[in-house]
């Protein structure tokens, strides 16, 4: 290769000798520095000679890596499988059950809810009204859990009751972690994959049933609120709750409010318990709305006027456009105006 | 199936044969790898690995570029996988050191500017681990960029042929491998001062 001295920047060993400048002295440093020499024949004769075979010397090493890994790898699965590593990942690996798709009904009209009978279940347990507020309507409370559609088709029906059969039936369960899980992951696939929360309660029963104190049985127990809920078996689902415990689980900000919305239906004093407890940690939007507004309801249901005005004043301003604003709004201009600052 | 040794092409479509292109240019190639790696005895390996890639590269070689940029880029390539290689197991084994801190081979002279008294040979060698051991500190494109112009004196546009780059990434590399290059020195001979 040519050497070319056109370049844009000087190179440094050109530069004049003497100077003391750092750069100065890497150039010294290069220039004093021995050059490699000329390789003797003999050398370049057997350098040659290797060349010309095949390339032994990078495929060997190459195969004998390649051999490593795998055997390494297998070993490693192996003794995960064996000391049951894997087994405790499996959970985290397998699709988390997603929430169960709960939402507060839109509230009726006040008139409406007035007059509408507030013990039905399914109806939505409205907080009566407080005594001093007659005229105003009761602010609906809040609805715990409405169901999602359940596939109608037969044959995915058909298909799903097969695999509840299976699993409500199971042989006698071996104690090992892996059975546990598969029975669980079915249980959990009938309720999120098929959204068919009969069958999904039946196996999650089973389950229970087979596996009373297994390790995913926490686990179990929430999946069976979520079926009971989406079949709309609300004091089912609540006594479930109520004896759940909730702390240090993923979804226990959210199961606080689903509890919360359960107990309004007829204790709204401890559901008051749960939504300030949401509300003092959770920055999560939506169940910050939830709470804000069933606290707000209940406290107007009790007869805490100040404290339902001073929540659904904070609803709105949080949430102009929830799902409560407009009920919010209403409530505020009639019976929440005496309590409202400067009201 | 056409032969390798036959197949290579050279700039004017002569073809070339592998050992032609090793009788050619392995001295050439032997300077270039003991010049990138530093005072090392790995040149042997490095040049047997350059010419198993010419080996298998030659029926591929169309002439698009001179033959000698070609062999350089090889070179360059497999010293610095080389480098990367040892550096990992040195790691991973915990034992070993900087490739290019090894044995001081015989095959490194002199210039025609040193002097021929033994202590200034001495001196030279000493020089010359000291060069080493502060490119050792660059960045591996770093360094070769910075061994291909101050040392070699490829020009900006050989040096991006060979590395495969724009020639103003090699003007960014040079300048970054000078102030690095600087910064070791001044911090070595910082600690070395008495």
């Amino acid at each position: 290769m040519s050497q070319h001295t056109e370049d844009p920047i000087p190179r440094w060993r050109d530069r004049p000798r003497g100077g003391e400048a750092a750069e100065d002295r890497a150039a010294a440093l290069i220039r004093g520095a021995l050059v490699p020499g000329e390789p003797d024949e003999l050398l370049l004769a057997r350098i040659g000679q290797r060349s010309r075979r095949r390339s032994r010397s990078s495929l060997v090493p190459r195969l004998a890596f390649t051999t490593l890994f795998l055997v390494v790898g297998v070993a490693t699965v192996l003794a995960a499988r064996r000391v049951g590593w894997l087994d405790r990942i499996l959970p985290a690996l397998s699709p988390a059950p997603e929430p169960a798709p709960l939402r507060a009904h839109r509230p009726r009209h006040p008139a409406k809810v007035a007059s509408a009978a507030p013990a039905a279940v399914t109806d939505v347990t409205a907080p009566e009204a407080p005594e001093a507020n007659e005229a105003v309507a009761p602010p609906p409370g809040p609805t715990p859990a409405v169901p999602a559609a359940e596939d109608p088709r037969p044959r995915r029906q058909a298909h799903a009751s097969r695999r509840a059969a299976s699993i409500a039936s199971p042989e006698p369960p071996a104690p090992t972690l892996s059975d546990e899980v598969r029975a669980l992951d079915q249980a959990i696939g009938l309720l999120r994959r098929d959204r068919n929360a009969g069958a999904a309660l039946s196996a999650l029963d089973a389950y229970l049933a087979g596996y009373p104190h297994g390790v995913l049985s926490r686990e179990a127990r929430l999946a069976r609120v979520d079926a009971l809920l989406m079949l709309q078996r609300l004091d089912e689902a609540q006594n479930a709750l109520e004896t759940l415990p909730l702390d240090s689980h993923r979804r226990e900000t959210e199961l606080q409010v689903i509890r919360g919305e359960l107990r309004a239906r007829s204790n709204c004093a401890r559901a008051e318990e749960d939504y300030s407890a949401v509300l003092a940690r959770s920055s999560d939007a939506a169940l910050v709305e939830r709470a804000l507004y069933g606290r707000g309801a209940c406290r107007a249901k009790r007869g805490d006027g100040a404290g339902a005005a001073e929540d659904l004043r904070r609803y709105l301003e949080r949430f102009p456009n929830g799902a409560h604003a407009a009920w919010a709004r209403q409530w505020l201009e009639s019976a929440g105006r005496s309590f409202t600052k400067g009201g | 199936m056409t032969p390798p040794e036959m197949a290579g092409r050279s700039a004017g479509s002569v073809p070339l044969s592998f050992e032609s292109v090793y009788r050619a240019h392995a001295k050439t190639v032997a300077r270039w790898a003991m010049r990138l790696l530093g005072p090392s005895t790995d040149f042997e390996d490095v040049v047997q690995d350059v010419f198993l890639v010419v080996r298998r590269r030659l029926p591929g070689f169309r002439g698009d570029a001179e033959i000698t940029t070609w062999l350089y880029e090889i070179t360059v390539r497999v010293v610095q996988e080389g480098r990367r290689r040892a550096r990992w197991w040195s790691w991973l084994t915990g034992r070993g050191q900087s490739p290019s801190r090894g044995r001081m081979p015989a095959i490194f002279v002199p210039t025609a500017e040193t002097p021929k008294d033994p202590q200034a040979l001495l001196e030279a060698r000493e020089r010359t681990r000291l060069l080493y051991r502060l490119l050792d500190e660059l960045d591996e494109v770093h360094r070769t960029t910075f061994i291909l112009f101050e040392m070699e004196g490829l020009s900006g546009e050989e040096i991006a042929a060979i590395t495969d780059t724009r020639i103003s990434t090699v003007w960014v590399r040079l300048s970054r491998a000078r102030r690095k290059f600087i910064e070791r020195m001044r911090a070595l001979e910082a600690r070395e001062k008495p």
